[in-house]
Order: C-alpha cells, then structure tokens, then sequence
C-alpha cells in the first residue's frame, strides 16, 4: 500500500513583520538583533503550524536564505556571489553562485549557515538544496559543466546533505528546475544518475528530486530511473496523466500551485492525488507544493500548508477505509 | 530630443529619510534635518529653508506633509540636474513605488502582501480580481511641478502595463486552478487570462494615464518593463501592450528594459511601434576591467540586436550597475560608451543612463555614479572628437 507522506520544501516567506524588520534594518531605523528575534518568531509560527496542519516533515523555513544558493556560496570560499539572475520565469531574482572551480564543502562554514537558521533549537526534518544539475547551469563558470555534476555532488552536495542529516534532516530535497524549464541533454543523465547517487547512498535520509517550473511529461521515462527515493514533478505544468505507469520510486506531487494566490480545493486535490495513486500506484506519495512558497505572501502561504495537510488527511481517510 | 550620448536618469531615487518618516507620520531626528540642509546647499535646491522650517515643526499638518512631498520632488530634480545629466526627472519622489503607486490607483486589484523581489528586498504584491480601471491619473501632480521647477527637460517614466500584470497575481479566472483539468486546457485558459489582462492594463490603466500627462504638456514619456521577459513566450504580447498605449498619441515614446536574457527580446519587440528608444541596462553584466575590445566588454555584446532593430530605434546604453555602491571610473563610462559608439558605427543612435533606477543606492553614492557617468561620457566625447 502506497505510503502518504506531505511536507514544504525550499524557501518559505517571510511574514510582513519580518519583511518590515529586515527593511528597517537596511535602513538604520531597527538593530540587527530586532530582525533575529523576528525571524525567530517566524520560525516558531512556522514550525507551529505544520505541526497544527499535520505535516509529516517538519520545515524551518530557510528563513535565512536569500536565495538557494547564498549559504552554499558562503561555504565554498572560492565561489563568489555573482549578478542578479532571473528565477526561471518569475518576478524573482537569485545571484548566480560565480564558480571559478569545483571547491570541496567547509563543513564548518556551512554549518554556521546552518546554525543560524535553527536559531529556535528546532531541528528542520527537510533540507533542501540546488539539485547537480541546476547548480552545473545555474552557476556563471568556464569550467565543463557536464564535468561538474558529479563533482558538485561529491564535493559540495554530499557533505551539505550530511550535514543537514546530522542536524536531522530526514528528506533531502534537491531542486531541479532547470531540467525541466530548459531540458537535458541525452548524455547528461547519467552524469546526473551518477551524482545522485552519490548524494544519497548511505545517507540516512530520504532524497527526493523535484523538478519544476516545467513540463515534466518528456522526461519521466527518465526521471523515474534516477536512484532517488521520489522524484518530484510540478502538476502546474504537467498533466496528471503523464504520471501513470509503473514507478520504481516514489512521488512527490506538486500539486499546490506555489504562484498562485488562488487557494486550491481540499477535495479537488484529493482527488488528484487519488488519480496517481490509482494510475502510477507508487511506493510512496508525498505532497507538495509545485515549487517553493516564498513565491507568494506569508498569509496565502499559510493557507496553503494548512490544506496540505487536509488534503493528506483526505488521502489517509480514503486509504484506510 | 534623442541626440547623440545624451545623458539621462531612468527612473527612481532612494527617498531621503526626512521625506519617508514625515510621510509615514513618524518623527525626525537633528540628522535627518542636517540631511536635508546639507542636500540642499549641495543641489541649490532654491528656499529649502522653507523645507527646513517645516521639518523643524512639532506637528505637520496633512497639507504640511504634501509640501514635504513636493520638496523631495525638487530635491530628486536638483540631484539629476545638479549631476549634470541632461534629461531629469524626480526620482519618483511623489510615488511609494513602482508598481504599488500604480496599482494604488487603480481599480480591480486588491492587496495581497509582500513578496520578494531579490536579496532582503521585497514588494507589495496585488492580485487582479475584476475589471481594470483609472480612479484618476497618478502622474499628473508631480508632473505640474516638474514641468515648472526643471530647468533641464524632462522624461516621465512610466510603469508598462505588462510589468504590471505579470508582477500581479490574477484572481480574475482562478477556473484554471483545477490541476485535473487537462495541462493543455489550463495553458489555453492561462494565456487567455494573461493576454486580457494585460491589454485591460494597458487600454484601462496606463493609455489614460499617459493622455493625461500628454494633455499637461509631458512630451518624453518612458514605459517602463522591468518585468518584459518573465515569460520569453510572451513578448509579442507585451509588445502589443505597448503599441495599444502610445498608438495615435504624439509624443516621443521610449521603453526601459532590465535584468534579463536580453535575447529573448528578439524578434518579439521588433512589433514595437514608435519606440524612439530601448533603454537597457548592461552594466550590471560588464567586467570593471578598462577595455574597448568585445573582450573587455562582454556586458554589451548584446547590443548588436538593438543596433539591428529594423526601425531603427535609439538605446540608451546603461553604464552604472544600480545594485552595487562600487562608483564606475569615468574611464570605465567612457570605454563602455565608445565599445557601443564602435558596434553601432556611431554614437548618433545611443544615450547614456545607469542600468536602471538607482533607489537602493545612498544619495551619496548615487551621485557620485552619476557625476562620474557624466564624465566619463564627456572623456568619450573628446575621444570621439565630438
């Protein structure tokens, strides 16, 4: 019987307050340690409502992040912070990670990134990172970027994972949007099979590759070969229909739309998820949002991760009936 | 009006504090005054006394507030003027941003809440929910005062109606939030709901905005499309937005684009009709490093797909990375300028501006970009032997 399991990944909003905080920060009106203690309480509120809403994975949010790649940045003291690159499709901008060569993890610096995000001493059962191939696009380089996948995943990726399972992590969420949003060339597949491999075997955590922002339906052949525990796919921009057939992995369904203000409907999206269930009968069905939230305000966030955890609530009713 | 390396702004300035806490009701501290006395000997900002008497009051009343507003206005002027640039405007001083002053303004949107922009910044994001429509021209005040108080021509900027839909959420057809609906459906619904938004923007908002500063005298008018190539499918769509706000009027109508895969651009905006001039920021891509070669400049290589623009448009060429307080050497200016002055076989097609607006920079430091802009424009001037 298929497991059900919800969660949220990747970067959370802010609340207004925090929003307010950190501007008035910028500006001199309020003291940096104004913003921290807000943020704490943001994490808290956080943490609070996907235990309320009953969510499998607890999240801290990554409140702390500015973008996906800032804090491995900071640990990679090669790498540098290079300029302002639009999110894929989105109102949104990420400094693209400057990567003038491989660099292994300091274990030490990333963790004192991390650390500063577990400010309320409540662990993040998810962690959430650029998935190798992302990350190989993404990145401004002269390097071989098919060359570096695997040595991302070896150098950076695997160390960072262990290092958010050693602070109990118990998903690890690699985000792989470009895949999807820009495709992937043939040979790259098993460079990419390789990496995540390398991320996850003997990890202690489970590791779920999520693609999103695009059309996932050419590439699921694919996708479901990879040796990760569930592979992720955005129901905004992928048919439903696209996911029946034989899975050997799990599957996380995007199915709350992270760019939307539009509050889905719990039974609606019940009744997705019960499609999969039916057509692609996988191991495991874990539900999510399509991307990360930050996209959206705190407020519609917040009910959106609430009906989350309905929607598994629906879910779990069906199966034990 | 479009003449060779002319030097202009782009649109916003950072507010000075004294404007944004008397605004927002809150009270000045002796800095925030010195600020503005220092700002205005160093602009000759003429009777700023005025402006220091009333920020020196126990109590502003709301007509007291305006008039703070209108000074920040003259300040914003004085700051481009005093810099040497030869087209100003305010730096949006009269606006809270943006996007929020035009939406603010306008009816069928409601607020949502903050989202990010990038880094720790943020934005106030609204959602369409029902018919577009103008409660009244948002630009017509400052502009009454620009058009008196510059001593330098002016260009208003303008928000594109298109920046405007896709920075909005769209409530108006949330039909297409059911994900068992068939993906090609949803698409269909999806491009349906944007294009009709996007052109309600553009035919209800922004049109009768500009006949408005049109009708007040305004005869340079910039529509701005930061948000130009979220969507790359979409250009022809935002191109048509354009055309269906300036189309008939006369004045001489300009666009600003920013922060994007420039290439996506092509050919959807060669359906831009009667855009005098695409005003693109590069900077912010380019190397410090001195150099004319295509080696030296790979923040501009781009440009060649202006320069073949069928029309052929002007571009202003940005020169200032707006998101660093690093402050551009003259000579960096300069070789940028004569790299786009050899590309374009000329200088006659090309104007001058930082990247973009350059409110998250100090005044300070805003300044001294600019100073050293104009400068730097001035070395490639004499290098040009113009």
């Amino acid at each position: 019987m298929t497991e059900i399991r919800c969660y949220l990944h990747g970067i959370y909003p802010r609340s207004e307050a925090l929003v307010a905080a950190t501007r008035d920060a910028a500006r001199g009106r309020r003291l940096a340690a104004d913003v921290e203690a807000q943020r704490r309480a943001d994490g808290t509120a956080l943490v609070a409502l996907q235990r309320e809403a009953g969510l499998d994975y607890v999240s801290r949010g990554m409140l702390t992040w500015q973008d996906l790649f800032r804090p491995l940045v900071a640990a990679c003291p090669p790498w540098t912070t290079g300029p302002l690159r639009r999110w894929f499709d989105n109102n949104t901008f990420a400094r693209a990670p400057v990567i003038s060569r491989v660099a292994e993890l300091d274990r030490d610096l990333f963790a004192a990134e991390l650390d500063r995000d577990l400010l309320a001493a409540e662990a993040s059962q998810v962690g959430t990172l650029p998935g190798p191939y992302t990350l190989s696009r993404v990145a401004e380089t002269c390097a071989d970027r098919d060359m570096m996948i695997g040595a991302l995943a070896r150098g950076v990726l695997r160390p960072a994972a262990e290092e958010l399972a050693a602070r109990g992590a118990q998903v690890i969420h690699l985000q792989e949007p470009w895949l999807v949003a820009h495709g992937i060339e043939d040979h790259c597949w098993r460079l990419l099979s390789a990496a995540i491999d390398c991320v996850r075997d003997g990890l202690g955590a489970l590791v779920v590759v999520h693609t999103y922002f695009g059309d996932a339906a050419p590439w699921l052949d694919r996708l479901r070969a990879l040796p990760a525990d569930a592979v992720g796919v955005d129901l905004t921009e992928t048919d439903v229909t696209a996911l029946s057939g034989r899975w050997r992995t799990g599957i996380l369904a995007g199915c709350l739309d992270g760019r939307s203000s539009v509050v889905e409907d719990a039974e609606e999206t019940a009744a997705l998820a019960r499609r999969i269930l039916d057509s692609a009968e996988p191991l495991i069905l874990m539900l999510s949002s399509s991307c990360d939230l930050e996209l959206l305000p705190r407020a519609i966030a917040d009910e959106k991760t609430r009906l989350l955890g309905a929607v598994a609530g629906l879910l779990r009713e069906d199966l034990a009936c | 009006m479009l003449t060779p390396l002319l030097t202009h702004e782009v649109g916003s300035l950072a507010k000075p504090a004294w404007r944004v806490k008397t605004v927002a009701g809150r009270p000045l501290d002796e800095a925030n005054i010195d600020e503005a006395s220092i700002w205005g000997q160093r602009l000759s900002v003429e009777g700023h006394e005025r402006l220091l008497e009333l920020l020196r009051k126990p109590a502003l009343a709301a007509t007291d507030r305006e008039e703070v507003r209108d000074w920040s206005s003259r300040y914003g002027l004085r700051f481009f003027e005093s810099a040497g640039l030869d087209v100003v405007y305010d730096g949006e001083q009269w606006r809270s941003e943006m996007y929020a002053w035009a939406i603010k303004h306008a009816g069928g949107f409601e607020p949502r809440g903050s989202v990010r922009s990038f880094d720790d910044k943020y934005y106030s994001k609204a959602a369409a929910t029902g018919p577009v429509w103008l409660k009244a021209p948002y630009h017509d005040k400052e502009y009454r005062l620009l058009r008196t108080a510059a001593q330098r021509p002016v260009k208003v900027p303008v928000t594109g109606p298109y920046t405007l839909a896709v920075w909005s959420f769209d409530e108006r057809y949330p039909g297409s939030a059911n994900l068992a609906t068939p993906l090609r459906e949803r698409r269909l619904l999806r491009r349906e709901a944007r294009h009709e938004l996007v052109l309600d923007i553009a035919r209800q908002l922004v049109r009768p905005n500009i006949e408005a500063l049109l009708q007040l005298g305004a005869t340079w008018i910039q529509i701005d499309e930061p948000g130009g190539s979220t969507e790359p499918d979409e250009i022809a769509l935002m191109a048509e937005a354009y055309n269906a706000c300036v189309a008939g009027l006369d004045a001489t109508f300009s666009t600003h684009l920013c922060f994007s895969d420039y290439q996506l651009f092509f050919p959807g905006i060669e359906q831009m009709t009667g855009c005098a001039q695409y005003a693109v920021g590069f900077a912010n891509d380019d190397s410090r490093e001195l150099g004319t070669s295509e080696n030296a400049r790979p923040g501009y290589r781009v440009i060649r797909r202006f320069r073949d623009l069928p029309t052929p448009p002007a571009l202003g060429l940005g020169v200032l990375d707006i998101h660093t307080d690093f402050v551009e050497p003259p000579e960096l200016v300069r070789d940028r300028v004569l790299y786009a002055t050899e590309v374009f076989g000329g200088p006659e097609r090309l104007q001058i501006m930082p990247d973009c607006g350059l409110r998250t920079r100090s005044w300070d430091i805003a300044y001294r970009k600019l100073a050293n802009m104009v400068a730097g424009v001035r070395l490639a001037r004499v290098a040009l032997g113009l």
